[in-house]
């Protein structure tokens, strides 16, 4: 018997649903928040799919989320998502409205549900997914999550015992998560072309899980990431059980058992092939072949709200979203431009607040992260010109020159739609947050603009 | 200045390395000491002028007592000398007499000063700080899990008018002892506050007027703000 408050809930947050609907504006947080505010412990009384597939961790959850609910979709899977991002208690309550009738019974075949790690002991012994991936753990919004030593704490009280998990073998913060659980593992092989990454300012692990020794790296791939081992006791890197094990300029090689399977690919970012190799080990868990998956893969492309690239007369202007907030994300964007070697001359415009450039200024902003993000990647003589832009610009110049980076490399700029950008290098890159994706995506569009209308 | 950095790979956990940096700088990177926490001190049987340690979790609070308790006396005689100590963050929290989590579970501190510090998860305390020490402006930002209750009124290390001091009933924050200074304010404080560092540390840093505008906009900011907690 479900309390009259839950059908008040439903029928505010349903009622809310359709007006924000008609407004046009996004109706995946606010619906849920206001059934959570009548009745809070909604998620109780909400019956979800029989198969529910959960997908956790600091990075890469959002497209990890998107693949999987694409391909099943495509599959012509009866399904529901929170495929926008909104992974907190409220996203989760408003995808779930979608699932749901009026009295609360699940009418979806199945949910993928993307959810914030720090939300997950208040979401997931209701959800009780039957996969859960976990991309991998690092320090995030200070705020938030505090240490990821306090989020292992959380993930391993909050997740349930009989879910498989799907873990990334080369982070051994979360491959050590729930040990008592059934799961898979998931990596990708060194490659001949690849350089180590062992000079991050921050590594979340230095010691051994087991028995606090020294890890040694084998392989270092990025801040902790990468194949360890203990000489101390027998710790070393779990195998993977699903594996890229090539990866050339337009297609990768998934090792699983002693087989091997081609995959098409364009993704040029280490972090997308991560979050490929996670879904297919998810797909492959759930009975999906090879074949079926790569014919997905194909067709589909990394969403362009995270990397958009155009080239107008031999100019390459970028906009590349890393979240604020969030050292590791910001350093892998840094890394990824350092090693560019076709870009040129290179302008960038670092939009590192959390707030929208656009409204709502956080003048108080904890911006101390920035020194746990590897801006040194930034000072190269390819980058000629490094834009600050925000309420704290003066901090992020600051921490630029920290970097070692030319003040004259250096300007400030004040949020502002009509900026004085010039477009003389090569390539110009945006680096945003995921609150400044529209504003991103303005920019990027002036500057074609102005590119295409030069004489 | 022979400078020494305790623990840095563990205790470093809200931009803390903003502080490390700024000593490379403005010391030298061949002053600086890196030690491990696999390590024994360098202060213990070396002359170091300044230590510094940063923010840490609870598992790393433990280590670092059982580390430093058997040197604890050391210590004390080396602060009685003249050296200077800067403790940040959670740091601060290893220097009193118990550390006590929410099931009770106690953890002896260093008790160089009369404090306890209680753990509470939910919620996370975050807020922006100002305040002045000696007359010295002091910004910066907590971000934590704790709250310390102990007598400051005579040591206290800035009198906080933005914020909150030890707890949240005081706008007395941090401990002081000799050249020992204790605050949970983190991340990069010796960045932010560009006349703290000159006076503390009694030499001239880089950038100083890029970092005194930036610490007087956020002056100005934070004053500016209602509610500093978010």
């Amino acid at each position: 018997m479900k309390p009259i408050r839950f059908y008040l809930a439903m029928i505010l947050a349903r009622f809310s649903y359709i007006v924000l609907k008609i407004l046009g504006k996004n109706a995946t947080q606010f619906p849920g928040v206001i059934a959570m505010k009548v009745c809070p412990n909604i998620l109780r009384y909400l019956e979800v799919s029989d198969k529910v597939i959960a997908i956790t961790g600091t990075n890469g959850k959002t497209t990890t989320t998107n693949m999987i609910a694409s391909f099943l979709t495509a599959q012509g899977i009866d399904l529901v998502a929170n495929n926008l991002g909104s992974n907190i208690e409220g996203g989760i309550i408003s995808a779930l409205l979608n699932s749901t009738t009026f009295f609360g019974r699940n009418h979806k075949e199945m949910a993928v549900l993307e959810v914030d790690e720090r939300s997950s002991p208040y979401i997931f012994p209701y959800i009780n997914p039957d996969i859960i991936v976990i991309t991998n753990l690092f320090r995030d919004s200070y705020k938030r999550n505090a240490d990821v030593e306090f989020i292992l704490s959380i993930l391993e009280k909050s997740i349930p015992k009989s879910s498989l998990l799907i873990l990334n073998a080369e982070d051994p913060l979360s491959s050590n998560l729930c040990k008592d659980n059934p799961r898979k593992y998931f990596s990708i092989a060194p490659q001949e072309f690849e350089e180590e990454v062992s000079d991050n300012i921050i590594k979340d692990l230095v010691y051994c899980p087991s028995c606090g020794n020294k890890l040694i790296f084998d392989f270092n791939r990025y801040h902790h990431i990468g194949f360890v081992h203990c000489e101390r006791c027998d710790y070393a890197s779990p195998t993977a059980d699903y594996l890229i094990w090539k990866i050339h300029e337009d297609q990768i090689i998934i090792k699983e058992g002693n087989n091997y399977y081609p995959y098409q690919s364009e993704a040029s970012r280490i972090t997308d092939n991560y979050n490929k190799i996670a879904v297919i080990s998810v797909l492959r868990e759930m009975g999906y072949n090879h074949e079926d998956i790569a014919n997905y893969f194909n067709k589909i492309k990394v969403v362009s709200s995270r990397y958009s690239e155009t080239i107008v007369k031999n100019k390459r202007v970028i906009s590349m979203l890393a979240k604020a907030q969030n050292p590791v994300a910001n350093s892998l964007a840094f890394d990824f431009i350092r090693k560019q070697k076709s870009w040129g001359s290179i302008s960038l415009i670092l939009m590192n607040e959390t707030y929208t450039h656009k409204q709502n200024f956080n003048s108080i902003e904890n911006m101390a992260w920035i020194y746990d993000a590897d801006y040194e990647y930034l000072n190269i003589p390819s980058i000629k010109k490094i834009l600050c832009m925000g309420q704290h610009n003066l901090e992020c110049k600051i921490r630029l020159l920290f970097a070692g980076i030319d003040e004259d490399k250096i300007q400030l700029l004040e949020p502002s739609y009509s900026l004085d950008i010039t477009t003389d290098t090569d390539t110009t890159i945006i680096i945003h947050g995921a609150k400044n994706i529209a504003v991103a995506r303005q920019f990027k569009d002036m500057l074609v603009r102005r590119i295409k209308d030069e004489n | 200045m022979k400078i020494e950095i305790l623990f840095g790979e563990v205790c470093s956990l809200y931009g803390d390395h903003g502080n490390i940096m700024f000593l490379e700088k403005t010391f030298g990177k061949n002053n600086i000491n890196k030690t491990s926490i696999l390590e024994t001190p360098k202060f213990i049987t070396e002359k170091i002028d300044l230590i510094y340690m940063g923010a840490m979790n609870e598992k790393t609070q433990a280590q670092v007592i059982d580390k430093l308790l058997p040197f604890k006396d050391i210590l004390l005689e080396k602060l009685d000398n003249g050296l200077k100590a800067l403790f940040t963050g959670t740091a601060m929290d290893i220097l009193g007499k118990t550390i006590v989590e929410e099931n009770g579970t106690t953890l002896e501190g260093l008790n160089i000063f009369d404090f306890e510090t209680r753990i509470k998860k939910r919620p996370r305390l975050n807020c922006a700080i100002y305040g002045l020490y000696k007359n010295i402006p002091i910004v910066g930002h907590k971000t934590q899990f704790t709250q310390t209750f102990g007598d400051n009124s005579e040591n206290y290390f800035i009198k906080v008018q933005k914020g909150m001091g030890i707890n949240k009933n005081t706008n007395l924050e941090g401990f002081i002892y000799k050249n020992l200074i204790a605050t949970n304010i983190t991340g990069p404080l010796l960045i932010m506050n560009p006349q703290f560092s000159e006076n503390y540390l009694g030499v001239e840093i880089p950038y100083k007027n890029l970092l005194l505008a930036a610490q007087n906009k956020r002056i100005k900011d934070t004053n500016l703000v209602k509610d500093v907690f978010y």
